[in-house]
């Protein structure tokens, strides 16, 4: 069995003390250790920003890759390798913003795999600019007289987009959000998990104390299979609620839906098959052009 | 009476006609009969309507180009006739469908035979206009004075799934067009070509090539986003994907495209993507990481005409620039161009080994030329280019790791080039990123550590144009009135310019270059020292080839350019006419 010391290693976050991130990087590990995921075996993969330098703080295998392509990247890694369990990592800048656009096509797409988005609102290595997920109002030194763009409703955009596996948490809420994980790692396809994670430094108005008070849970017998019941508490809630919003089981991974398109072969890890074609598969490849 | 050497016909119509399909059934045939082919596609990037051509060139030795004069031109349009027919050379025909009541005032004067026949007409007679392209290979075939059953039976063949009627009617529309011309001819002796005997010829295009390259390179993973002139390539990996047991990913965009492949070859596989101009400055970034985090990604890029949209279905070799230059900072990358479709499909394969043994971008650049048209080529060798995959590491091999210690992935060797390990080897942990790094990945940024392993990425590269053929050598002169460098699919009209200097006694060398960074100025400068002046042949208009000479070697005023971007290939009497200027 693995402990969560099995994942760590000797960096010291550039986080602020108090920063969110400290809480979701907790949870990660737990979650892994509690799955027995050998360090070897777990990529986490991450795109720019404050919380995407988490791929560098677990003693496993981690790539920090470009801003907003932590997606595609981490979907390439899982489908050279099926056997590798495969997390991606962003904040709400990297998925939302100059990321979206592959966030989007990763809900329809249903790789199996997860990503986790650190929430805080604000932008962070920049030192404190609007994000999508600002509130109207949020002043930063991008929007001086208060944000005015409508904030993003992710968990609904998620479900609008065929997203399988849709959870919130919130970092402090730490057996929810390693619980959440564990399920998201169970989850066959693509599951996605916004954190909400304070930032101390350049958000004060979504402080831990406004979290407190505006986040809600699920109501007693909530059932993530119902998807229209999933998108009213989202509107009822304004998206300030965490659980598992959302899971369809009845989607195939792509995975499977490719390992059905071809013919019944599941695709076993590619990585074992880098050498040259059978000769008379490749003869008869070349016949076509004959 | 001289028999010819080859001959080039030409089709031409609305898109949408059949006329390519006319053309590939011939090409088919006479591939199997072993005669050399180049054909060529003109068309608008639009699906229906637009004008359109199919030529063909037919030749008994092996042909890099379409050539230039048509011997035959078909006509199913007036358009045809007014754009093509001063193509034709002295003594050749033109065939236009009587239906669009063809003028050929224009060629009065010159020595063409025009004649108007009734192609739709005969098409009709059978029920189908679409039976117009059936007629027109009827005609061809007697112009062309070939024996008419190997195309009986290769129309009886490619109508097999349809009905008996079906076949019949096609086959008297074959035999229609045939005698069609047979009774307008006049008396005229057919100078056919000789019958070159059987050869294993596979008649493809270039980006069919590749996707074969890539294949017999052990890559069973790509990901990427359709593109005119480039996505043949994942159609074809697509179409083959259950036999290959492949995996691969048309992506939302060509960032993606990029990353997705990236993030495969990271997990160890040998992953790729194609493009053209506009997905090539897309990647940009992410290949400036790849060269950062020294990941083995190779990246199609089959050249059109720029800059933006710029002309998507016509020829250019405009991305020289950017394939060097596109991505940001201190940028260690490879980038190599195939001199035919036959080394479109051995020279990817150096590029998937060029990429592990470098472990670094490679950017392989075929051009529009070569990865739409279609060429026979001899019959392909899967273990010509043996799988060499550099320094990686044997999982059972590597030394114990003790936490919190990491595998040192960027070790600061000798020859620049580390070991590599790949996720879920034991003992292999280390860390990637695109942030500068120490020699286990750790985000570094202590001056020393930036500037030894950015020399590092430089260093390991010194020797590629040790490991790779970076040109193919045609020099044949010790001493040479003019050497003449081109890339991609130049190489024919080049060749076909040559030997005729050749015959006229004017020395000319020439090297169609592979391998375009890093520069190989060593290997070059001997040819230039050699030759009184430098021509370089290259589809651009800022003579982008002309200036990494300008950049990397002596002698520059030597050097001078011929260059060419209308969107129309080169073709020998355009490159001898700018080797004559020089002389």
């Amino acid at each position: 069995m693995t402990t969560a010391k099995d994942y760590r290693n000797d960096i010291r976050p550039n986080w602020c003390p108090g920063c969110g991130h400290y809480g979701v990087q907790a949870a990660i590990t737990d979650a892994v250790a509690a799955k027995n995921i050998a360090p070897e075996k777990l990529a986490v993969i991450s795109g720019i920003g404050c919380s995407s330098r988490i791929g560098g703080y677990f003693y496993a295998y981690g790539a920090h890759t470009t801003h907003g392509r932590a997606l595609p990247y981490a979907q390439g890694v899982k489908l050279a390798n099926q056997d590798l369990e495969v997390i991606a990592c962003s904040g709400d800048g990297d998925a939302f913003a100059i990321g979206m656009g592959h966030t989007i096509h990763a809900f329809k797409r249903n790789v199996n795999m997860t990503y986790i988005v650190m929430d805080n609102h604000v932008y962070g290595l920049t030192k404190g600019q609007a994000s999508p997920r600002s509130d109207i109002g949020f002043v930063t030194k991008t929007t001086p007289h208060g944000a005015f763009e409508t904030p993003l409703s992710i968990c609904e955009t998620a479900i609008a987009a065929g997203a399988t596996f849709v959870a919130q948490s919130y970092m402090i809420n730490r057996a929810e959000l390693v619980d959440l994980i564990q399920q998201a790692m169970d989850h066959e396809g693509f599951s996605f998990i916004n954190v909400f994670s304070p930032c101390v430094t350049y958000n004060k108005h979504n402080s831990y104390d406004w979290f407190k008070e505006h986040l809600t849970t699920l109501p007693e017998g909530y059932d993530p299979a119902d998807r229209a019941n999933a998108l009213k508490v989202l509107g009822d809630t304004e998206g300030l609620v965490t659980g598992l919003i959302y899971q369809d089981t009845s989607r195939p991974s792509f995975e499977k839906a490719l390992a059905a398109a071809n013919g019944g072969m599941h695709p076993r890890p590619l990585t074992e098959d880098v050498v040259k074609p059978d000769q008379a598969l490749f003869d008869s490849l070349c016949d076509e052009f004959k | 009476m001289q028999k010819r050497k080859d001959f080039i016909w030409k089709m031409g119509g609305q898109q949408g006609e059949g006329i390519e399909s006319c053309g590939e059934i011939m090409a088919t045939i006479l591939a199997k009969e072993g005669y050399s082919l180049y054909s060529q596609r003109l068309f608008a990037s639009r699906i229906k309507g637009g004008h359109t051509t199919f030529a063909l060139r037919v030749a008994l030795e092996q042909i890099m180009s379409i050539g230039e004069n048509i011997d035959f031109l078909l006509a199913l349009d007036q358009e045809t006739v007014d754009m093509h027919g001063v193509e034709v050379r002295d003594g050749g025909y033109i065939i236009c469908d009587s239906k669009v009541q063809p003028d050929f005032s224009k060629y009065e004067n010159a020595n063409i035979t025009c004649l108007s026949l009734p192609i739709s007409e005969t098409a009709l007679k059978q029920g189908s206009l679409l039976m117009r392209n059936i007629v027109a290979l009827g005609m061809s075939v007697a112009l062309l004075g070939f024996e008419k059953q190997t195309f009986r039976d290769a129309i009886a063949a490619r109508f097999a799934s349809k009905s008996q009627d079906i076949i019949d009617k096609n086959l008297q529309a074959f035999e229609d067009g045939h005698t069609l011309v047979m009774e307008n001819m006049g008396d005229v002796d057919i100078d056919t070509l000789p019958v070159p005997g059987k050869k294993d010829q596979m008649f493809l295009l270039g980006n069919e090539a590749c996707a074969l390259g890539a294949i017999a390179a052990g890559s069973r993973f790509m990901a990427s986003y359709p593109i005119t002139p480039a996505s043949e390539v994942m159609e074809y990996m697509i179409k083959h994907m259950d036999k290959l047991g492949a995996t691969v990913v048309q992506t939302e965009d060509e960032i993606a495209a990029c990353m997705t492949a990236m993030g495969g070859v990271y997990a160890g596989v040998r992953g790729f993507t194609c493009t053209s101009g506009p997905g090539l400055s897309l990647m940009a970034e992410s290949l400036s990481m790849a060269s950062m985090a020294e990941l083995p990604m190779v990246v199609i890029d089959v050249q059109r005409s720029g800059p933006s949209t710029g002309m998507a279905t016509k020829v250019e070799q405009s991305d020289i620039d950017a394939a060097c230059y596109n991505a940001h900072g201190d940028y260690s990358g490879i980038v190599i161009a195939p001199t035919s479709i036959e080394e479109c499909f051995y020279e990817i394969q150096k590029a998937f080994n060029l990429a592990e043994m470098y472990q670094c971008p490679v950017i392989f650049m075929p051009d529009l030329q070569q990865g739409l048209n279609k060429q026979s080529v001899p019959a392909f060798d899967l273990n010509r280019v043996p799988i060499n995959r550099g320094k990686m590491m044997k999982e059972a091999d590597l030394p114990e790791l003790v936490q919190p210690n990491y595998f040192k992935r960027f070790e600061l060797t000798e020859d620049g080039i580390s070991p590599r390990v790949i996720p879920g080897m034991k003992n292999g942990l280390f860390l990637s990123t695109g942030l500068e790094h120490n020699e286990e990945g750790k985000p570094a940024e202590a001056p020393t550590m930036h500037v030894a392993q950015t020399d590092k990425r430089f260093r390991k590269l010194e020797t590629v144009a040790d490991n790779y053929e970076p040109f193919l050598n045609n020099a044949k002169y010790d001493e040479a009135d003019v050497l003449v460098v081109g890339i991609a699919s130049s190489r024919g009209a080049i060749e076909e310019a040559v030997a005729e200097f050749d015959e006229e006694g004017v020395k000319v060398n020439h090297l169609q270059l592979r391998l375009i960074k890093p520069f190989p100025a060593k290997q070059l400068q001997p040819f230039m020292d050699a030759a009184k002046k430098v021509v370089v042949v290259e589809h651009n208009k800022t003579g982008q080839l002309t200036n990494l000479f300008k950049i990397n070697m002596h002698k520059k005023s030597k050097i001078s350019s011929c260059l060419k971007y209308d969107g129309n290939p080169f073709t020998k009497s355009y490159v001898k006419h700018a080797i004559k200027e020089v002389l």
